[in-house]
C-alpha cells in the first residue's frame, strides 16, 4: 500500500484530515479529535497492526499526541497526529480497544501532558505520585526546583 | 466454658493485595507491582512505576544534541552503546552525515558485545530467580571479560558513551581484536556448559514450559519487540528490518532467532541462541575493520534542521525508537525515547495474569526488564 492509497482511502471515509509528506520520512496524517478514532480504526482495518509509540505533544497553543503506525507485514509506518486546542480540559478517546499497548502509553501521556482519555480502563497517573500537581512535559510548566530548566 | 464450633459453610475466600517491589529482588530495580491474589494465583498486575524517572525527555529539551547521548547510557544500562548509537545515528540522518566505514564496523561490533554483555547479564539472574545460584557466577565471570574489552577502548565499562554525531570517541585500544578473538572461542565453549547447568535442569524446563503464553497477536498488538515477541513468533529485529551501521555497509550473514511457543522457553532460548549470532556477526567483522577515521565532519554546535526524525535500532531488549522533532534550534524541541522494555511491561499485565506468584516471577526474569529503561 503506497502512500497514495491510504491518501485516498481515508479522504474517501474523511472529510477533515490533511496530510504531509515533508516533514518527515513517513506520510504524516493530521486529523481531528473527533475523527480520530474512526482514522485510527481505519488505520488498523488497512493492516496497520503494530502501534509503535505514542508520543504526547505541546506545540505551544495546542497539546497534542503523535503516533507511529506501523504495519508489520510490509513494514510501512504512518504518523498521526492530533491536536486539542482546549488546554484546561485536553480529551482523547482511549485506543486501548484497537491496540492493547496504547494503556500503558496513554497513562504515561496523561501523567506527563495531562490529557484526558476517555474509556481508558485505569486513567491514573503512572510515574508521578498521585499528589503531584501539574503536568511537567508541557512546556509552561515552571520548574521551581531548577533541576532540570536551569 | 464455651463451645466453639467452626461451620466450614462459613469460610470464605477473599481477594488481596500484594505489593510486589519496589525493593523486591525479582524486580531487578525499582519497579512495583500491584497484585490482586486469590490466594497464590494472580488475577490482576498494576504496574506503579516512577522509582527511577528522571526525566529524561525533558532533560534533552534543554541539552545540546552531543550531551543527549550522555543521557541515554542511563536508560537501559545494559546497552548503553546501542542506545548511543541510536541518537548518534538519529542526528547523522538529519544531519544527512555519512559516517567512515570504520565508524559502522567499529559500532556494531560494540553493539553485539553489548548484546551479548547484557544477554549473559540476563541469564545469570533468570537462573538465580528460579533458584539456581551458580548460574549467576558463571555469567558475571563471563561478562567480565567484555566489560575489560569496553574499558580498554571506551574508558568506561558499563555507561561508555562511546558514540558521537558522526563518529566514535576513541580509536580502537590495540589489544582489542586480539581480546575479542580470545573472547569468542570461549563463549563458544562455555555456552554448552550453560546449557548442561541450567537449560536442562528438569526442574527449570518444568519452570519454562508452556508458562507465560503470549499468542502471536497479543505480541504485536501489545507493541512488544525483541526476544519477547521473537519467542512469540513475530519477525521484527530491526537488523533485518531496517538495518543501520555495519548491518547496512556490509553483508553480514546471520539469523533472525525466532521461536514460535511463546512461553517462557521460547524467551528463553531466543536468548541463548541469539548469544551464538553474535558472535558469528563479530566474527565476520573482526578482521576486516577498515582504515578509513573515526570521526565524519561536524559542526562544535550541532543544530539540526526543521523536520521530525525517527531512528529505531535493535537493543538487547527490543525495538527503541529514537524520534526528535526539530525546530531548527541548538537543542531539540521534543524527544521521545519508545523504549522496549515499556512496551513489553504493558504484555506482562496480561501474561502474568492466572499464574501463581511464584510463575510470575519466572516469567518476568523471561521479560528481562531493566527499569530505567521503562521509567527513563
Amino acid at each position: 500500500m503506497t502512500n497514495n492509497d491510504i491518501i485516498t482511502a481515508l479522504q474517501k471515509q474523511f472529510q477533515d484530515v490533511s496530510f504531509d509528506e515533508e516533514i518527515s520520512k513517513f506520510l504524516t496524517i493530521n486529523v481531528l479529535p473527533e475523527n480520530y478514532l474512526d482514522v485510527m480504526k481505519a488505520l488498523r482495518e488497512m493492516g496497520f497492526d503494530y502501534l509503535f509509540s505514542m508520543t504526547g505533544m505541546d506545540w505551544g497553543a495546542e497539546l497534542g499526541v503523535t503516533n507511529h503506525l506501523e504495519n508489520t507485514k510490509t513494514g510501512d509506518m504512518v504518523v498521526v497526529k492530533v491536536k486539542l486546542a482546549d488546554r484546561e480540559h485536553p480529551e482523547l478517546p482511549t485506543l486501548e480497544n484497537i491496540w492493547k499497548t496504547a494503556h500503558l502509553h496513554e497513562r504515561e501521556i496523561f501523567d506527563l501532558f495531562g490529557i484526558n482519555f476517555k474509556g481508558h480502563s485505569v486513567m491514573k497517573r503512572l510515574l508521578l505520585s498521585d499528589d503531584w500537581e501539574g503536568y511537567p512535559m508541557r512546556k509552561d510548566w515552571q520548574d521551581e526546583t531548577k533541576m532540570i530548566i536551569r | 466454658m464455651e463451645q466453639v464450633t467452626l461451620n466450614t459453610a462459613d469460610l470464605k475466600s477473599q481477594e488481596y493485595f500484594l505489593n510486589m517491589g519496589p525493593q523486591h529482588p525479582a524486580t531487578h530495580g525499582v519497579l512495583r507491582l500491584i497484585l490482586t491474589l486469590d490466594g497464590e494465583v494472580v488475577k490482576n498486575i498494576e504496574p506503579d512505576l516512577g522509582y527511577i524517572h528522571r526525566s529524561i525527555e525533558k532533560q534533552c529539551e534543554y541539552e545540546g544534541y552531543k550531551q543527549i547521548i550522555h543521557l541515554t547510557d542511563r536508560m537501559d544500562y545494559l546497552s548503553a552503546h546501542i542506545n548511543n548509537e541510536a541518537v548518534a545515528l538519529a542526528i547523522e540522518q538529519a544531519l544527512e552525515i555519512e559516517v567512515p566505514e570504520r565508524v559502522k564496523v567499529i559500532r556494531t561490533i560494540m553493539g553485539e558485545l553489548t548484546r551479548i554483555a547484557s544477554h549473559l547479564l540476563w541469564w545469570g539472574v533468570m537462573g538465580m530467580d528460579v533458584g539456581a545460584l551458580t548460574t549467576f557466577m558463571y555469567a558475571f565471570r563471563d561478562r567480565e571479560m567484555i566489560n575489560d574489552i569496553m574499558e580498554e577502548t571506551c574508558g568506561a565499562r558499563l555507561t561508555m558513551s562511546y558514540s558521537t554525531p558522526g563518529g566514535v570517541m576513541f580509536d580502537l585500544h590495540p589489544n582489542f581484536v586480539k581480546r575479542v578473538k580470545e573472547f569468542i572461542p570461549h563463549l563458544r565453549s562455555v555456552i554448552p556448559k550453560y546449557d548442561e547447568l541450567l537449560t536442562g535442569n528438569v526442574i527449570f524446563q518444568k519452570r519454562m514450559k508452556g508458562i507465560g503464553y503470549m499468542s502471536r497477536e497479543d505480541a504485536i498488538s501489545h507493541g512488544a519487540s525483541g526476544p519477547v515477541a521473537r519467542g512469540s513468533g513475530v519477525s521484527c529485529d530491526r537488523r533485518k528490518k531496517g538495518p543501520y551501521s555495519a548491518f547496512a555497509s556490509r553483508d553480514i550473514d546471520f539469523k533472525e532467532v525466532i521461536y514460535t511457543e511463546g512461553d517462557n522457553l521460547a524467551r528463553y532460548n531466543v536468548r541463548m541462541k541469539e548469544m551464538l549470532e553474535s558472535l558469528n556477526i563479530i566474527e565476520q567483522l573482526i578482521d576486516d575493520i577498515p582504515d578509513d577515521g573515526i570521526q565524519a565532519k561536524t559542526r562544535a554546535l550541532i543544530k539540526l534542521p526543521k523536520g521530525e526524525f525517527l531512528q529505531r535500532v535493535e537493543t538487547a531488549r527490543g525495538d527503541l525508537g529514537v524520534y526528535i522533532v526539530s525546530d531548527g534550534k541548538k537543542n531539540p524541541y521534543r524527544v521521545k525515547f519508545r523504549s522496549p522494555g515499556f512496551s513489553n511491561l504493558n504484555a506482562l499485565i496480561e501474561v502474568g495474569k492466572g499464574h501463581l506468584i511464584a510463575d510470575l516471577v519466572a516469567i518476568m526474569s523471561t521479560f528481562d526488564f531493566v527499569v530505567p529503561d521503562i521509567d527513563r
